[in-house]
């Protein structure tokens, strides 16, 4: 009997098949599998490191604070995202976020109107906004950075002139209830940020107008060839970034009880590291939102945990620019690879 | 067979920018009989000279194709650098002035290795260096001023030689600078052959990315001659004094005729500056308040930029064949 | 002696083979480049006349054969040093700095400084005026090139080519963007250049500059080397029947029956840019070739028939009824559809994954609620996979992962998923191996049998002649002739041309 060669001959064959079966699993999803695998490890592992220096990371109150105040956030970042889709940027977001706390604060300080209406009035004027930079983009076909860097100013200018040179401040309860109110013990700004998540899931995966946004974004050109009317997804999708800036400035007036002139401006550069970083690529037409919402989770578990540790957040605004670079780079890196 | 007519020639040569500021003179002369004095125009040069000085780094960069949107941050750093130099180390002013300068380089090298080694888009790239110069200087005092200067410091900003103001001075030497870097060095062809036809450099088998590196140093470098200026009017060095700098330095270049890629001049930046400084001042001295000002100088350059685009799409015609 | 070196080549080609994957584009091809000489280079579209001209400059690596220049085999060969050795090459895309002046660009990585910082560009300004003379243009070289007329640039970029000890100059369809005058001068030029001893390899489609300008003329033909002519010894038609005598197979499985009413036609078609005055029709149940050279605006038609670009004037019918303002999204509901040249650009989503690239065009019609069941989807993917036999066959695999043949079946999937009764096909099976050739031709052949109308842009004469019912050839944005199934290569060649 050859005993020597049986079990080699048997193994050969073993890990032949091992090899062909291997070759055979598509090489491009597996990467695609682990890179998300990784994102959601990394954002583990940074809450794991916090807690470990930090006990009181972990609680839940702690946990369900920093939702809380991290939905304004998490809300812009939902507009970037399908601004990203389309192969843009919006960097007018912080400024818009401006706009519609000014907004909010002029009618329910200055005017005697309800409060509902300045809840329109502002998510009005975000819409606005955006629209127009989607028609600097989509008719006038300014570059997004540029057509968007230029909105941001125009926001700039359009909360200078409604605030003038004096804050607002002392809105009304029912208001401040958009920011601070709470429902079945959850803040409330936890649950809009969970139904607007929700809806741009739902309606970037399963409806054929969030199909377009992703096509348009893949390949503007085969996009037009395919009979999608990308004018008009370009200009949704500025449109629809401005109405979540708006929201977002409002649940944060409301939660504050002030405006100033600054107040968005901070929101800027994690609304786009936590999307790209989250795998929301600049190129267009790859990501969505849960990509953004894990990405956006670990900007915003970044800056608390660099709180807790007591780094100054003078310094955050260093290592937020910084990884913002870093965040883009990885994206630029990763698909020039493929 | 170069049968363009002269008139469109010179009309496409000069940014539409130009003949507003020249209207925007002329009424403002008409109107107040001290707009046009020398101690005014002095006056008004000498506020302006950080945006002119910025806005000829910021033309060498957009020549190039690339989007620089830091120069406010990186100003801010250098001055505070110097200002801690000063401060904190007691170090002598000449010492001083190179950190400013230094610091300037040195994030317009990050910038340019950002954007032509890792292959960052340069809007990003920039935004991010602005974010990492504020919070740096944000963070490096505490978020507090520098004063208290020797009095020699106030030299930069506010002294003069042979009665024109240093600034001035300064701001001329750079236009001149950035004039003759672009006219008449390999540097200043090879700047517009990466924003114009990259491929060209390429071909003629120079390294066009280290040419771009120098580019975003140079801007850089403005930037921090922009900080010593302002550090030394102002007498303080504050972490956000140049806070909104970056986009109108971006305006005036814009707006002086580089918005495509391959195209513009350091006289063109340098007349979209003047068109920025002489609105300001009109704003100023028509009584009209700050907050109304930055409401309405926005949407008013947006508005001028992107209607000197669509005019420059216009005129041009098939002027330049290639694919 | 004398005699001897003057006619000793200064370049030539032996045996050049350059095969790229799937496809062999030069086999054993010889070429000689003689001083002072005007050789023209003429083959169809996808001959290997660009592959020769890359790999002559170094663009492009031979696979084996031998390159010599003055007698003197190259064992080295890259762009560095084909221009060392005086290859200067004229592509169409231009090099040229638009905003700097014609020196600067003729000098452009060599610049002449003082004192090692400064442009010397007085200096500059003579020389580049000499070289220019001396090749017999006549320009301002201070003056920015974006100033110039297309033809003064290209005068620009020879001359920038030539500067650098240039002896072998290769000019790629150099007049396709130029006008009549800007033609003559740039004739002038070439023939100054020639009598200096300057060697000039010209590529061109344009059979009147064979006779104009060549001296000698040699004809490729599916990557092979067909022959050499003087020019002066041969005939017009003889070069044409090298371009294109071949044995027509009968791969082709065409057939033919009784066509239908006019589904699509077009009168009078002008859109400012290519198309001058195109007019014509396909009934249902034909497949309805259009032939003609690169640029003579078959694509442009096909664009603007299905709305991509816009049109000045003329009128588009479909099924009898006239179509106000042709748009993408209005002839996919009309039921038109194109599958475009590029299929890169304008067909695929490369990124998407296969059962996303399908769907697309299908979506609105699929699902009218406006809400994507992903099992019907997947099922449709699934449905369109087995019956074009699309390989891989995964759903979830991103398509740029596909062969250019599989990916053209996407593109073809993408359209029947959603039905149209009119198709237009451009330029279907360029670049595809001749098996998923066949495949896509049966299927063409299916679907005009099932009632449908094609039209077919092809570059390819054997795909024209086998798979047409009716042949229209284009030339210069006009229809110039109409010929029934069966009419022969070298006709229709002519008439794309712009004879008969």
């Amino acid at each position: 009997m050859p005993v020597n060669n049986q079990p080699s001959a048997n193994s050969k064959r073993y890990i032949l098949s091992l090899i062909r079966v291997c070759r055979e699993f598509d090489r491009a999803r597996v990467r695609q599998i682990a890179f998300r695998f990784f994102r959601v490890l990394g954002l583990l592992l940074l809450c794991a490191i916090i807690t470990v220096s930090n006990r009181n990371f972990i609680r839940l109150a702690n946990l369900i604070n920093i939702l809380r105040q991290a939905s304004a956030q998490i809300i812009i970042s939902i507009g970037m995202t399908v601004v990203l889709l389309t192969g843009g940027i919006d960097l007018s977001v912080g400024s818009v976020m401006t706009v519609g706390s000014a907004v909010s604060g002029f009618f329910l300080t200055q005017t005697g109107l309800p409060w509902p209406i300045a809840l329109l009035a502002a998510l009005g004027a975000g819409t606005a906004l955006g629209l127009i930079g989607g028609i600097l983009v989509a008719k006038v076909k300014l570059p997004p950075p540029i057509a968007t860097y230029g909105m941001l100013w125009i926001g700039k200018g359009v909360s200078f002139g409604i605030m003038g040179s004096t804050p607002f401040f002392g809105f009304c309860n029912e208001f401040r209830y958009l920011g601070k109110g709470y429902l079945f013990g959850i803040p409330f700004p936890i649950w809009i940020m969970a139904v607007l998540v929700t809806i741009t899931f739902l309606f970037l995966k399963y409806t054929t107008m969030g199909r377009s946004v992703y096509a348009t974004g893949a390949n503007q050109f085969a996009a037009k060839a395919s009979g999608i009317r990308v004018d008009r997804v370009l200009i949704s999708a500025y449109a629809i970034s401005g109405f979540l800036a708006a929201l977002g400035g409002v649940i944060l007036c409301a939660r504050l009880n002030a405006v100033d002139q600054d107040i968005g401006a901070p929101f800027l550069l994690p609304a786009i590291a936590g999307p790209v970083m989250g795998g929301t690529s600049m190129e267009g037409g790859q990501g969505g939102v849960g990509s953004s919402v894990i990405g956006a989770l670990i900007m915003i578990v970044l800056t608390n945990g660099m709180n807790l540790l007591g780094i100054s957040s003078l310094w955050q605004q260093f290592v937020i620019g910084l990884v913002v670079v870093l965040a883009v780079w990885l994206d630029v890196a990763i698909k020039k690879r493929s | 067979m170069v049968n363009r007519s002269k008139f469109r020639a010179f009309f496409l040569r000069v940014p539409t920018v130009a003949w507003v500021l020249l209207l925007m003179i002329i009424v403002f002369t008409i109107s107040s009989p001290h707009f046009f004095t020398l101690h005014n125009i002095s006056n008004i040069l000498s506020q302006g000279s950080i945006l002119i000085i910025l806005s000829m780094g910021v033309i060498v960069v957009k020549i190039t194709g690339g989007i620089e949107l830091s120069v406010g941050g990186v100003m801010t750093l250098a001055g505070m650098s110097m200002a801690a130099a000063l401060m904190k180390f007691d170090w002598p002013i000449p010492l001083c002035l190179i950190v400013a300068l230094l610091v300037g380089t040195f994030f317009g090298f990050l910038n340019g290795i950002f954007v032509a080694k890792m292959g960052i888009p340069s809007f990003i790239a920039t935004l991010g260096c602005q974010g990492m110069a504020f919070g740096i200087a944000t963070g490096m005092n505490d978020g507090r001023v520098f004063s208290g200067f020797p009095r020699q410091m106030g030299y930069f900003g506010g002294g003069s030689i042979l009665s024109i103001p240093v600034p001035v001075c300064l701001s001329a030497i750079a236009f001149l600078s950035s004039f003759i870097l672009l006219g008449y060095t390999r540097f200043g062809v090879y700047v517009y052959a990466i924003g114009g036809n990259e491929e060209s450099l390429v071909l003629s088998g120079k390294a066009a990315w280290w040419h771009k590196v120098k580019a975003y140093m140079y801007s850089g470098f403005m930037a921090g001659l922009a900080g010593i200026v302002v550090t030394s009017r102002n007498m303080t060095s504050q972490p956000m004094v140049g806070f909104g700098m970056e986009f109108e330095a971006f305006a005036a270049v814009v707006l002086g005729g580089s918005f495509i890629a391959g195209r513009g001049s350091a006289i063109g930046a340098i007349i979209g500056a003047l068109f920025i400084i002489v609105l300001r001042n009109g704003l100023n001295v028509t009584g009209v308040p700050t907050y109304l000002q930055l409401a309405i100088i926005g949407p008013a350059l947006i508005g001028s930029i992107v209607l000197s685009i669509l005019v420059e799409r216009g005129l041009r015609n098939r002027s330049y064949a290639g694919k | 002696m004398k005699a001897d070196r003057e006619n000793r080549p200064l370049l030539q080609l032996l045996g050049i083979n350059k095969a790229f994957p799937g496809v062999q584009a030069l086999k054993k091809v010889d070429f000689e480049l003689r001083p002072g000489e005007v050789h023209v280079l003429v083959g169809e579209n996808g001959a290997g006349k660009s592959t020769l001209m890359k790999v002559i400059a170094g663009a492009h690596t031979k696979d084996s054969g031998r390159i010599l220049i003055d007698g003197q085999e190259q064992r080295q060969w890259g762009p560095r040093v084909s221009r060392s050795k005086g290859v200067a090459m004229v592509y169409q895309e231009f090099t040229l700095v638009p905003f700097r002046s014609v020196a600067e660009n003729i000098f452009l990585g060599r610049e002449k400084l003082k004192t090692r910082v400064f442009l010397d560009k007085v200096k500059m300004y003579r020389e580049a005026s000499d070289q220019l003379v001396s090749i017999g243009i006549d320009l301002d070289v201070r003056l920015p090139v974006m100033d110039l007329g297309v033809g003064e640039q290209q005068m620009v970029e020879i001359a920038k080519a030539l500067a650098l000890n240039g002896r072998i100059l290769v000019l790629d369809e150099p007049t396709s963007a130029l006008t009549v005058p800007e033609i003559e001068l740039l004739f002038q030029v070439i023939r100054r250049l020639r009598s200096k001893g300057v060697g000039i390899i010209y590529i061109s489609h344009r059979m009147e500059e064979i006779a104009q300008i060549g001296d000698r003329v040699t004809v490729l033909r599916d990557g092979e080397y067909i022959g050499t002519r003087n020019v002066s010894e041969v005939q017009l038609d003889q070069i044409v029947v090298m371009m294109v005598g071949r044995e027509i197979n009968n791969l082709f499985s065409r057939s033919f029956c009784e066509p239908g009413d006019v589904a699509l036609r077009v009168k009078g078609l002008r859109d400012g840019r290519r198309l001058k005055d195109v007019s014509l029709e396909v009934r249902h149940g034909e497949v309805v070739g259009l032939a003609g050279l690169i640029g003579s605006g078959r694509t442009e038609l096909a664009r603007a028939v299905f709305g991509l670009d816009t049109l000045l004037s003329g009128s588009i019918e479909l099924f009898g009824k006239s179509v106000a303002k042709s748009n993408p999204p209005g002839s996919l509901a009309l039921g038109v559809g194109l599958l475009p040249e590029d299929r890169k650009r304008d067909g695929l989503f490369p990124i998407l994954p296969l059962k996303h690239n399908v769907s697309i065009c299908s979506l609105r019609s699929m699902f009218r609620s406006g809400f994507i069941n992903p099992k019907v989807e997947q099922s449709l993917a699934k449905e369109y996979i087995d019956k074009l036999q699309i390989q891989p066959s995964d759903i979830e695999r991103q398509v740029k992962y596909l062969s250019g043949g599989n990916q053209q079946k996407v593109v073809i999937a993408k359209w029947l998923a959603v039905g149209p009764k009119v198709l237009i096909f451009d330029e279907p099976t360029r670049g595809i191996d001749v098996g998923a050739k066949t495949e896509i031709h049966c299927l063409m052949n299916q679907l005009v049998n099932a009632g449908h109308a094609i039209l077919m842009i092809s570059s390819e004469l054997p795909e024209i002649l086998g798979m047409s019912d009716r042949i229209y050839v284009m030339y210069e944005g006009r229809i110039v002739a109409e010929y029934p199934q069966g009419t022969g290569a070298e006709l229709i060649m002519r008439s794309a041309m712009g004879f008969n």
